[in-house]
């Protein structure tokens, strides 16, 4: 009996030992960059001046041993153990408590091989996501995976959440890239899987992907990867009616066509960003595959005149169109008057008749292209489309990446900008989209775009924005952005469609989801040996967390 | 066992995106029974010693085609054999080339990650401890894990009840056929296809290639290395195609591109499979390797000991290779 304390007591130094080794700090201004990711309602707790609960440490483990001691010291001290990516993430994925360590992957940032024969490439899980696509296009390779966080998300973070890229129509979503994960689970054990090695197969790599860091920590992962195409086309259409677009979207994949870009924006969204019909302007193939120019010619080092209007600026814009001045100050307080108005605004902005544009983009090599452009855009001529010239998709090649880089200015002015993206089956695309907009009509004002389609579905991404109730008191815009979430989910869930499409469930959606008895055993199980003292992640998918 | 010739179908203009809490189908009931008894024992119970019987013929959810959403709504101890067939005089196709399985779809999917994996886009599931469970009816998810992969865990943790498979429509799509000088030639084009991501499925044996694709993609010249397409009938003749010789019984999942896994199988003798345009290889095998039901607890430890015990083979660099590696790779 005192054999088996004292040998306790030994295991329990050793293991703290271990971990001394491992570079950490619990400096309050490193755990306070950890401290959160970039949900929305995290920011509206800070402007609101509520307190941010800081991790006890944060750890940079530099390889799978020292991630290995980290979580066997954390098991001892029965504490949360958080990875961390790059915490680009919007659904309250990451949120330690007080007690917690988090573990932030950044240092295990290496392109470990590429193999150009098979198309593979093995990475580190806390490489950001366009370093890798550097190396990669150095080589002449691309991953294809574009989300629009590129520059400031990491691989581990992708999987874990089964993030989407801007081409996944061509690309797929991470989780059709992934082919092999290591990890270390909550136990401390290395974990491999690979779709290809008989003993654990696809399921064990689809069962990690999407875990959101409660089942293992992701510290490697392989990747399929394709040779960057030499020559891209892009084109804007637009459509009488959003089943027109959508229509349009569906006979493209039908037809075998695997656009890259494929991107169907609401009325509204159209209207705002403006445009006009170019039905002469010739056809244009261009050198330089879609993956390569969009990192080349888009992302935080561009910026100036010609961008893409973010809803705010949207509204700004139009707000100074309406009252012939241009005051800056006094339009953003108009802004934000609307937003905290939001059945007022919709009012208003119902009366903004847009028509839904389309942007396409194909890759390849230039005579693939030269072939298949024509026959794409008498396709959609055919469905009813005008031609909008190649403007629109010009546009959106260069600002595609800026969205996660700027926090909103309706911030800045007491409102909120927040996202949501769902799926379903194509019959239910239509439907859900004016359900959602109707549950919200006094709570928030509502853009869509419909950019990851498949033959069997399509995704909606939702822009909510609002803003507190005049007079209501200061945490009114939070009491809002709560009950534009509840009504939004309810939604959803009514429609039958899933609560998230790439972004994760984190802790924004977990009221979303309703397990039946026989997932919660499966999801349980899981957790209770891949993690016994629930020390991972413990609050995200609704899974158990102790600490 | 014998499968039935004809089953009825139905085809409907979409499928429920939400089914009410679903019952237990009563056909399923002696499965769950065999599987309490066996648990109460502490055994597993052999996945080829259970027999559910056909579905019955004329059940009018027996096989639902959802033509908006090109989906079918399969009874899962249906074959995948039987299913194409019934599809075929819909219209419609499975992204699948024939020769197809005759084994029920719930069995298969047990020893053929891949049919799970490239066709199923969401399933009703019987977990091992007898509980039903419905994964998210959507193309793609990210909410959570795919539970959908338990059916094809090392150890199941559920099986197929229902499936919804993803089906092509036949007026858009024909099929060529492609000869190749050599094996290598021949997995190199299995490769492009993938990296396309255009064509529906592709089917390699031999020096030969069948496609399955949209019209436009038909080559209208030789692909490098092959000779000129020629159309094909065999594969697509009822009854020649389902010949004993050729039928598969579980299927090893590859990187889409591992030209090298592709070339070793066909040199092999054996068929490789390919659903390009979600990105899916495997090689199609005649083995029966065994499969144990056991209980949620038991089946989640085997597959955690599988992932634990997999590291020690696997190379440095972290790829998993089962071919001889080759100077192809660097490291950046």
């Amino acid at each position: 009996m005192c054999l088996a304390f004292a040998r306790g007591i030994g295991h329990k130094r050793l293991m703290l030992e271990l971990v001394r080794s491992v570079p950490s700090s619990s400096d309050p201004i490193d755990c306070r960059m950890v401290a959160h990711d970039l949900w929305p309602r995290r920011f509206l707790e800070r402007r609101e001046e509520l307190p941010v609960t800081l991790p006890s440490r944060v750890f940079w483990p530099r390889d799978d041993a020292e991630v290995q001691a980290v979580v066997r010291a954390a098991r001892v001290e029965r504490r949360a153990v958080v990875p961390f990516g790059a915490g680009s993430g919007v659904c309250g994925g990451i949120s330690p408590s007080s007690t917690a360590w988090v573990l932030d992957l950044k240092r295990m940032d290496r392109v470990v091989s590429l193999d150009k024969e098979r198309r593979t490439v093995t990475v580190e899980a806390g490489i950001i996501g366009d370093r890798l696509e550097r190396a990669l296009n150095a080589r002449g390779f691309t991953l294809g995976h574009f989300p629009s966080s590129i520059y400031c998300s990491t691989v581990g973070g992708w999987v874990a959440t089964r993030s989407a890229g801007q081409l996944s129509s061509r690309y797929g979503k991470i989780e059709d890239m992934v082919l092999a994960v290591h990890g270390v689970d909550g136990r401390g054990e290395r974990l491999f899987a690979a779709i290809d090695d008989p003993t654990t197969g696809p399921a064990a790599v689809q069962l990690l992907t999407g875990s959101e860091g409660a089942l293992a920590v992701l510290t490697r992962v392989v990747l399929r990867v394709q040779p960057l195409s030499s020559h891209r086309f892009l084109r804007g259409f637009s459509f009488r009616d959003l089943p027109t677009g959508l229509q349009a979207m569906r006979a493209l994949l039908a037809a075998g066509e695997a656009p890259a870009v494929l991107r169907l924006y609401d009325p509204l969204d159209s209207a705002l960003a403006g445009g006009a019909a170019a039905p002469d302007e010739p056809l244009r193939v261009h050198a330089g595959g879609i993956a390569r120019a969009g990192l080349e010619d888009s992302g935080p080092a561009h910026g100036g005149d010609g961008e893409e209007p973010t809803l705010f600026d949207a509204l700004v814009r139009r707000v100074e169109e309406l009252a012939v001045f241009s005051r800056p100050r006094a339009t953003r307080a108009i802004v934000g008057e609307l937003l905290g108005r939001p059945g007022l605004a919709n009012t208003i902005l119902d009366r903004v008749h847009g028509q839904p544009r389309l942007v396409v983009g194909l890759e390849g090599d230039a005579a693939d292209l030269e072939r298949r452009a024509p026959r794409l855009r008498q396709t959609l001529l055919a469905l009813g489309a005008a031609d909008l010239g190649d403007s629109p998709g010009s546009r959106w090649l260069a600002h595609r990446h800026r969205v996660s880089y700027r926090m909103s200015k309706a911030f800045a002015v007491g409102g909120w900008v927040d996202t949501c993206e769902v799926a379903c089956g194509w019959e239910q695309v239509t439907p859900l989209y004016q359900a959602v907009r109707e549950a919200l009509r006094d709570t928030a004002l509502v853009l869509c775009h419909f950019s990851h389609a498949y033959l069997d579905g399509c995704s909606l991404y939702f822009t909510f924005a609002g803003g507190g109730t005049a007079g209501a008191g200061p945490r009114s815009a939070l009491a809002r952005y709560d009950t534009t979430w509840d009504r939004a989910l309810t939604t959803i869930r009514r429609h039958g469609a899933v609560i998230a499409h790439h972004h994760g469930v984190g802790r924004s959606k977990v009221r979303g989801l309703r397990h039946a008895p026989g997932t919660r055993s499966l999801l349980d199980e899981l957790k209770r040996t891949l993690d016994p003292d629930t020390i991972l992640n413990p609050g995200v998918l609704g899974l158990p967390g102790a600490p | 066992m014998s499968e039935p010739t004809t089953t009825a179908t139905t085809t409907t203009s979409t499928l429920p995106a939400t089914a009410a809490q679903p019952a237990l189908p009563a056909d399923w009931a002696p499965l769950v029974e065999r599987l309490r008894l066996a648990h109460l024992a502490g055994e597993g119970v052999d996945v080829d010693d259970v027999a559910l019987g056909a579905p019955r013929l004329g059940a009018a959810d027996a096989l639902v085609i959802d033509a908006h959403n090109g989906l079918v709504d399969v009874d899962a101890r249906l074959s995948l054999s039987l299913i194409a067939r019934a599809l075929r005089a819909r219209g419609w196709a499975l992204p699948l080339l024939r020769p197809l399985p005759a084994a029920p779809l719930w069995r298969l999917a047990t020893r053929a990650p891949f049919v799970v994996d490239a066709l199923v886009q969401r399933a009703t599931l019987l977990s091992v401890d007898g509980d039903l469970v419905e994964t998210p009816a959507a193309p793609r998810h990210a909410a959570g894990p795919s539970l959908l992969h338990t059916a094809t865990a090392p150890a199941p943790m559920a099986v197929l009840v229902r499936a919804r498979l993803r089906v092509v429509s036949a007026a858009h799509t024909t099929t060529w056929t492609e000869r190749f000088d050599d094996a290598a030639a021949l997995a190199a084009r299995v490769r492009d296809l993938v990296d396309g991501a255009r064509a529906v499925a592709a089917c390699a044996r031999g020096r030969t290639l069948v496609v399955l694709g949209g019209a436009s993609l038909a080559p209208t010249g030789s692909a490098a290395g092959s000779t000129a397409p020629a159309p094909v009938h065999r594969v697509d003749d009822d009854g020649a195609d389902e010949a004993s010789d050729l039928r598969w019984t579980s299927a090893r999942s590859l990187r889409p591109g591992d030209v090298f896994g592709i070339e070793s199988a066909l040199r092999a003798g054996r068929r490789v499979v390919s659903v390009p345009y979600l990105q899916r290889t495997a090689v199609l095998e005649r083995a029966r390797p065994p499969r144990a039901l056991l209980d949620v607890k038991g089946a989640t430890a085997a597959l955690v000991d599988a992932l634990a015990s997999a590291p020690a083979n696997a190379p440095r660099d972290g790829s998993h290779h089962t071919t001889t590696p080759t100077q192809t790779q660097e490291s950046p």
